[in-house]
């Protein structure tokens, strides 16, 4: 058991490690850029709160992607190969239900581009 | 395109291109698709006419640069309204009090100036965020802890300065009453440093907030006196261990002693946040069926609420309590609590909690519950308002939040909770709040009787939002209950509660505003305070 989670562990670095070498500098920025805006909400983790009286739940952004889309498309938004430039665009400057609008002096036309590079990607 | 009130279409063409001048091209935003940016998210008027909407946004880099564009709106007399991060949502988000104001947006202004572990504090500008400055801890290794709000991407200053709130240990929880040290820009483009700031050379500006004479540093939150540039911030020393531990008391009656021994121990220093619940009443907002069949017939007796207790088999009541320390004195505290609940409340049942020795080992951050307790900045609050199976069919786009302030009082807790059920049954909304519903402890000696509802990108939900909470707080106001902090599009009516003396304490505040800001250029309406010359928008 504990050697499977060890392999495990390893198998998830080395993949992740993969990754960041195949990016382009465009999507490495894109990957910095979302790994600080949309990560806290769009990440992986799984978390509980007593505050709030809730068991273990994915990330606010991915639990919601899970409810909407019921298993038909990944809830991880760094999982699709479906997302459109001009989808990310919308979300991230309209805000989406409880997600709010990104300004410019936070993500900036060039941050964006660079989120639209990496989340886009050809895989 | 919105106008400033009262600036002609040329004369803002030239003030804009002034502003231009002061900061650059790239950091004036005037066209429509740039100013939507600056639209509160959570807004209950979204779409409507009364919609706040600004006329630009500028965004400065440094101190002197907002002097400039102070000092330009002034003469063009152009409302600004200084946002720090602009993330303030369900209190407005990044959009102005008064629609056709220019955002002046601090974001860029975002370095950490310092941070001392030893002597505790650190000197930020407005657009750090909680990540930001957590960051910078944490890269440094330096040993201090921070108490932060729910979402990480607020800042530091914008927090402080309305008022905003955390989940550590008592004086950190209010994070205005641990700032220490103000810098501001004053409406004629003059900077002011608070306390021993104004002293030239002193090397104390984040060690002692008074000075000498009076103090001015409230006059500059929640309010409309001034644009704050650095903020000093008073910081907890890294604990050495975290330990919390559960009280639970057998009848409804014994929330009034549960809450006295728990304030002896918030008022003594002893413990952090403590957290109250209902065993046997289910989670807040989240009432069981029992308990709704409970309320079927009005309001239960006591001598019926005692009942329902002891048929369930369940605690009435528990608090979390939570000790930071070296190990030694938070097992000693736990100890000493235990004692006291035991001797004054005849039942009182305990179950220690988790001990962890901090700072928490960065591998075991990103599972860790409630990170906040740590303040460690995450987004996991807005589980609240994400999507679930519960609003699936129509998932909302936001919230509007009303924090009832009562004294600590089991009675409080109980009428406040009535007021709002009663509140809910007047609109035909199905009440979230029930006789088991505990109050928030974000302020160490008030208690908070809090509601959320929701907010849309729809008008007739949005009305329907809006009039059940003006309906609350007409209610609350009758018990003399007002909240601590609402959106714009409720200022005015909340600060209408604190009315005492025929609203003296604002005729007060106005008196400064026109004294202080002649031109009231600087936020107008902001909770309330009008310039002279628009105060006839008022109501």
């Amino acid at each position: 058991m504990k050697t499977s989670i060890y392999l495990g562990l390893i198998l998830s670095g080395l993949s992740s490690l993969t990754l960041a070498q195949n990016l382009n500098p465009e999507q490495q920025h894109g990957k910095q850029v979302f790994d600080k805006w949309c990560a806290p909400c769009h990440g992986t983790e799984v978390v509980s709160s007593e505050l709030l009286g809730m068991g273990a739940l994915p990330l606010p952004g991915t639990s919601a992607l899970g409810v909407k889309y019921k298993g038909d498309l990944p809830a991880v938004l760094e999982q699709r190969t479906d997302l459109q430039p001009i989808y990310i665009q919308t979300v991230v400057r309209n805000g989406l239900y409880g997600m709010p609008i990104s300004r410019k002096t936070e993500v900036s036309d060039n941050d964006l581009d660079a989120i639209i590079a990496y989340l886009t990607r050809s895989r | 395109m919105v106008l400033p009130p009262n600036v002609s279409e040329a004369e803002f063409a030239n003030a804009l291109s002034e502003f231009t001048s002061a900061v650059g091209n790239d950091w004036v935003f005037s066209s429509d698709e740039d100013i939507a940016l600056y639209r509160d998210s959570y807004s209950v008027y979204w779409g409507e006419e009364e919609e706040r909407i600004a006329s630009a946004a500028v965004a400065p880099a440094n101190v002197e640069q907002v002097q400039q564009v102070v000092r330009i709106a002034n003469r063009y007399r152009i409302p600004i309204y200084p946002i720090s991060t602009g993330r303030n949502l369900t209190y407005g988000g990044a959009a102005p009090t008064l629609s056709g104001s220019v955002v002046i947006d601090l974001k860029r202004m975002n370095h950490v100036l310092e941070v001392d572990d030893k002597r505790h504090f650190a000197l930020v500008e407005p657009g750090v965020s909680y990540f930001d400055l957590y960051d910078y801890i944490h890269e440094r290794g330096l040993k201090v802890m921070l108490d932060i709000p729910d979402p990480g991407w607020g800042s530091p200053m914008g927090n402080s300065l309305d008022h905003g709130v955390g989940y550590t240990f008592g004086p950190y929880r209010d994070h205005f009453g641990s700032h220490i040290g103000l810098e501001i820009v004053t409406a004629e483009g003059e900077i002011i440093r608070t306390g021993m700031g104004a002293v030239p050379g002193s090397d104390s500006w984040q060690d002692f907030h008074y000075g000498a004479g009076p103090s001015i540093e409230g006059l500059f939150a929640q309010s409309n006196f001034g644009i704050v540039t650095k903020m000093g911030v008073k910081l907890m020393p890294m604990p050495e261990s975290y330990l919390s531990g559960y009280v639970s008391v057998p009848r409804y009656q014994d929330l009034q002693g549960l809450i006295e021994e728990v304030s002896y121990l918030e008022d003594s220093y002893l413990i952090g946040m403590p957290l109250y619940a209902s065993p046997v009443g289910g989670s807040f907002m989240n009432t069981t069926a029992a308990v709704r069949a409970l309320m079927e017939n009005g309001w239960p007796t006591m001598n019926q609420l005692e009942s329902f207790v002891s048929s369930e088999g369940l605690p009435a009541w528990s608090v979390k309590l939570q000790f930071y320390g070296p190990e030694e004195t938070v097992r000693a505290n736990w100890t000493a609590a235990q004692r006291r609940f035991a001797a004054s409340i005849p039942g009182a049942t305990f179950e220690e909690g988790e001990f962890l020795t901090l700072p928490i080992p960065d591998a075991d951050i990103p599972s860790l519950a409630d990170k906040v307790r740590f303040g460690i900045p995450n987004l996991e609050i807005f589980h609240l308002v994400a999507r679930n199976p519960m609003t699936d069919a129509d998932p909302p786009d936001g919230h509007a939040d009303l924090f009832t302030m009562i004294p600590r009082k089991a009675e409080a807790v109980w009428d406040s909770a009535r007021m709002m059920v009663e509140a809910y049954r007047d609109f035909g909304v199905p009440p979230v709040h029930s006789p088991f519903a505990t109050p928030l402890t974000y302020y160490s000696r008030t208690l908070v009787m809090p509601t959320l509802l929701p907010s849309w990108r729809n008008a007739a939900k949005n009305k329907h939002t809006r009039d059940l909470y003006m309906h609350i707080l007409d209610k609350a106001a009758e018990n003399g209950w007002a909240p601590y902090r609402t959106a714009p599009a409720f200022q005015g009516h909340a600060i209408s509660k604190y009315s005492f003396n025929d609203s003296a304490l604002l005729r007060f505040q106005e008196k400064l505003k026109d004294s202080i800001d002649p031109n009231g250029i600087i936020s107008p309406g902001r909770y309330g305070i009008w310039p002279a010359n628009m105060r006839k928008i008022r109501g």
